[in-house]
Order: structure tokens, then sequence, then C-alpha cells
């Protein structure tokens, strides 16, 4: 049902205080947005956990709807969804990453 | 965004997108730039100025954009190189 999808999307995202989804893994990105974001991460030594959407069709396609964010890579901070790529981006310029 | 002057007028992939925010967000500025220059491509470059925004971090504005385009998002544009969602005030305009 719409409610186990939902609780089971909430779990999964609050699994660590920050929590990737992206294409493929940090060692082995299978996208380019998705490699940036890994690589952004790791340069301002934010330990952070990853999902990777293309192991699961379910979540890949749930979590777009769930969050209302269209694309990957999606990054959540203590269960809260910041953004893709160009966010991050904006925000380590902010110096608020 | 240019176009051939000699062919007929046609729904693009770009030019829904540009429709359907230009009706939902009313923007005074848009642009829809397909990634090489396709007007059916899959990849695509969305800058939006609209007072719509006005209030909202930059998450829930791109939230907003996804919302009026989520057909396209779901099918034909796999991937969105930039967004950006801009209030007049913050475009200078």
């Amino acid at each position: 049902s719409q409610a186990e999808v939902d609780e089971m999307l909430q779990t999964l995202i609050n699994k660590s205080p920050i929590m990737l989804f992206m294409k493929g893994s940090p060692s082995q990105p299978q996208c380019g947005f998705s490699k940036q974001m890994v690589s952004l991460l790791q340069r301002h030594n934010i330990e952070f956990d990853h999902f990777d959407i293309l192991q699961d069709d379910l979540v890949r396609q749930e979590l777009k709807r769930f969050s209302k964010w269209a694309t990957y890579p999606q990054l959540y901070v203590n269960g809260e969804l910041v953004g893709g790529l160009d966010i991050c981006k904006e925000l380590v310029e902010a110096g608020e990453l | 965004m240019s176009t051939d002057a000699s062919a007929p007028e046609e729904d693009t992939v770009m030019s829904t997108i540009e429709k359907k925010i230009t009706s939902e967000l009313k923007p005074v500025k848009l642009e829809v730039i397909p990634a090489y220059g396709d007007p059916n491509g899959s990849h695509v470059t969305i800058n939006v100025v609209s007072q719509a925004f006005e209030g909202k971090r930059a998450v829930q504005r791109q939230q907003m954009v996804y919302k009026v385009i989520w057909e396209e998002m779901q099918g034909a544009i796999h991937a969105v190189d930039q967004m950006k969602c801009q209030t007049p005030a913050e475009a200078g305009m």
C-alpha cells in the first residue's frame, strides 16, 4: 500500500544523518552528476551513507514521488531533502553545507 | 533557442515545458535550453525568474518546477543539467 511504501522510504531516508540516493555507489558511480556529488561530499570530509537506486526500481520510482523531486542524486540531511547537485554546490559556495 | 523559419510549428518537448512553466508560474523571464540544441532532447537547462518563488528555499523552488513538468520528467527528459529559480529581485529585474 502507499502508506507502507511511504513508511519504508521514510525509514530509508533516516538510515543515516546524511543519506545520498545515487546512481551506482561512491566507488563506482554510474552517472556524472552522482559522481560529482560524491566528490563534493568527500572533498568536504562529509560522512554519508548511500543507496544505489539502480538496484531497486521501487525506491527509484517511489522516492521521486515521495520527495517531489524528479532527478538523482538526492541528498537528505536528518531526514530532510536538501536537493540535488546544483543546490549542494551553491550551499558549498555559501559555506552552508 | 533558434527556430527554422520554414518548418511548421510543432510541439517539441522544450516548447511543451516552456508552455507549462509559463502558464503555471507566470515567469517574468524563462529560458528552456536543450543540451546539444535538440528541441526533443533528453537533457535540458531551465532558468526561471518568477515572483512565485518569493519566500521559498532553493529546494522548494525546484520542487515547484518539477511539479509543473512532472510528465516530461518521467518520460522525455532524463537529466536537468541546470535549474536556476530566482525571484525578480534576485535576478536584478
